[in-house]
């Protein structure tokens, strides 16, 4: 018996698709009333959705034995697990943005970054060397450089729409985004068969889609 | 308002849970007993030095200034502390020591993520065997004390920090190299060990060692895959002998409680040799983990060659339960009978646990065994 915790939302009808492919049953996620467990229809695995935090938090305790949830996520949290497989689904990537005329990797003095992810944009800068100031935003961060609250913003960008339509062009790429597979460090060990089982499943139905 | 709260990652324990906990230290420590080890007791506090010197990390360590101003820390864990006892305190006292312990040790984990900062380690530490024999013997006591795991599934998992550094001497990695890969392989990071390897300027061969190293996990039959990779008979030379030690602990019976990761990296930089990790069902993280580390002691001023374990004994207490199978009675009376009821208590109490309440209602001395 595997649990798995899918992550709700963006990623959610990706990752039901890439079940269905595997031949899985998941008839049940896709016709999804009140309930908050889902039993798979052909083999031994009950999904349930959750958000992407708390997806990592699920497969950390594990409460979860494995979990699809977003690279970013997976960069902004301390969590003990295993990574151990790229899906290569929902893609997209964190950018440095800014106004044009404002490159804070040229600017001299002190440097403020806008970000909804702090982890990823503390390692980015230490990377580059540089030192600056971070400041957390929650919601809507291409208003920030605008107003004037930072130099610049770290952000996920999927198709850019929302930078040109706030006058804002991206200067870095920081990495490349996609949905992984990440398992409980216990569950690796004492449901090994299972889990290396799904895992091939799902290889098997990605090299389908590429052909 | 003032709040009364425990501070982060602590927890107070009650009834049942210290019940269950006392019981399982107990069991390991009559276990550790019969191995031969005798106990030793170390203080909360050490200088951070003590510490510092055996490279644990700075951020996970509790710091406080005594009242001389120097860095005291409450102990990150007792292998540490007991070979610095064992390095200046016993210094030319014969050779084998065995030492067990349990003990609370502290850890600053991160804010709300659930896990605990101080947690109570049950262990043993013996200095002075050689790998060649010390290290079954360690391996059989851990198994040893994981059979109160029986009816449960569970494995202890060995691997040897070795197979991975060796290879990186080997082909004279940089320490950032060593570093990098070492952490996506620890956390099974395949994509971005995968994208690293592939930058990396050595052989296709070895590139192969490093992308197949997380995959070599699993049942015994994992040594012969790990043959295929082994690209320098230094490598092989390490999986004959942990073949060779898998073979022992299959004559002794523990066949089933076995298995083998050779991509397993120490949690600690002072571990030399073997390394081992025990999962159990139902238990998120391991269980029982150690390894062999022969050159601790040298950096407190002996070299003692140095095998040990410490089992998690919240992870345990927290699966494992044991419900009294003590008589209890509820012996009630009315005041004015006070005196005659604690003397047939005190009666009781030889058989039986004795619960006292006062009933103003009666007119006699009722006794109710309790479930």
């Amino acid at each position: 018996m595997l649990a798995m915790a899918l992550t709700k939302g963006r990623l959610e009808k990706q990752s039901v698709k890439l079940l269905e492919q595997s031949g899985y049953g998941i008839e049940a996620l896709k016709n999804k009333g009140r309930a908050l467990v889902f039993p798979d229809s052909k083999k031994d695995i009950s999904y349930f959705l959750v958000k992407a935090n708390d997806c990592v938090t699920y497969v950390e305790h594990g409460v979860a034995d494995i979990g699809v949830v977003g690279k970013d996520t997976l960069l902004e949290s301390n969590a003990q697990f295993y990574e151990v497989m790229d899906l290569g689904i929902g893609k997209c990537r964190f950018i440095l943005a800014s106004l044009p005329e404002k490159n804070v990797l040229k600017k001299q003095g002190h440097i403020k970054i806008g970000t909804k992810y702090p982890a990823v944009t503390k390692r980015y800068f230490k990377q580059k060397g540089l030192d600056v100031e971070i400041i957390k935003i929650d919601g809507s961060v291409e208003l920030a450089p605008i107003l004037g609250l930072c130099d610049a913003i770290v952000d996920i960008m999927e198709t850019g729409t929302t930078l040109k339509e706030n006058g804002l062009i991206v200067f870095d790429t920081v990495c490349e985004i996609s949905a992984r597979i990440i398992v409980n460090k216990a569950s690796f060990r004492l449901k090994r068969n299972e889990i290396q089982a799904l895992l091939n499943d799902l290889k098997q139905a990605l090299k389908e889609v590429e052909l | 308002m003032i709040e009364f709260t425990t501070p982060l990652g602590t927890r107070d324990l009650i009834q049942q849970e210290c019940v269950d906990k006392r019981r399982l230290e107990q069991h390991f420590r009559h276990i550790f007993e019969r191995w031969g080890y005798d106990e030793v007791m170390t203080p909360m506090l050490e200088y951070y030095q003590t510490f510092s010197i055996a490279n644990m990390k700075e951020k996970e360590v509790y710091k406080i200034l005594d009242a001389s101003n120097r860095i005291v820390t409450l102990r990150g864990d007792m292998t540490i502390p007991i070979s610095r006892v064992v390095a200046t305190k016993f210094k030319e006292a014969p050779l084998p020591l065995r030492f067990q312990y349990c003990a609370n040790v502290f850890k600053v984990k991160e804010r709300m993520s659930g896990n605990q900062n101080e947690s109570t380690d049950c262990g043993v530490e013996l200095y002075g065997v050689e790998s060649s024999v010390g290290d079954l013997e360690i391996l059989a006591c851990a198994l040893d004390a994981l059979s109160v795991l029986e009816g449960y599934q569970y494995t202890l998992e060995i691997g040897n920090r070795n197979f991975f550094h060796t290879a990186c001497e080997i082909l004279d990695l940089a320490k950032t190299e060593i570093d990098r890969l070492s952490d996506y392989i620890n956390r099974k990071s395949l994509k971005e060990l995968n994208d690293y390897v592939d930058d990396l300027s050595i052989s296709e061969q070895h590139k192969q060692f490093f992308k197949q190293l997380p995959w070599l996990c699993g049942d015994l039959s994992t040594i012969k895959e790990a043959r295929d990779i082994a690209f320098d008979n230094r490598l092989t030379a390490i999986l004959d002998e942990l073949e060779q030690l898998c073979a022992q602990l299959i004559a002794l019976g523990y066949e089933k409680h076995i298995s083998i990761d050779l991509s397993k990296l120490p949690r600690m930089e002072y571990y030399t040799g073997i390394i081992f990790d025990a999962y159990a069902e139902g238990i998120a993280d391991s269980v029982l983990s150690g390894g062999r580390y022969d050159q601790l002691t040298q950096r407190f001023g002996k070299s003692i060659s140095a095998v040990g374990f410490a089992i998690r004994l919240d992870a345990l207490a927290s699966l494992l339960h044991y419900p009294s199978d003590q008589k209890t009675i509820l012996l009630s009376y009315p005041s004015h009978l006070q005196l005659q009821a604690l003397r047939t208590a005190q009666t009781l109490r030889e058989t039986a646990i004795v619960k006292l309440s006062v009933d103003e209602t009666l007119n006699e001395i009722t006794q109710k065994e309790e479930m």
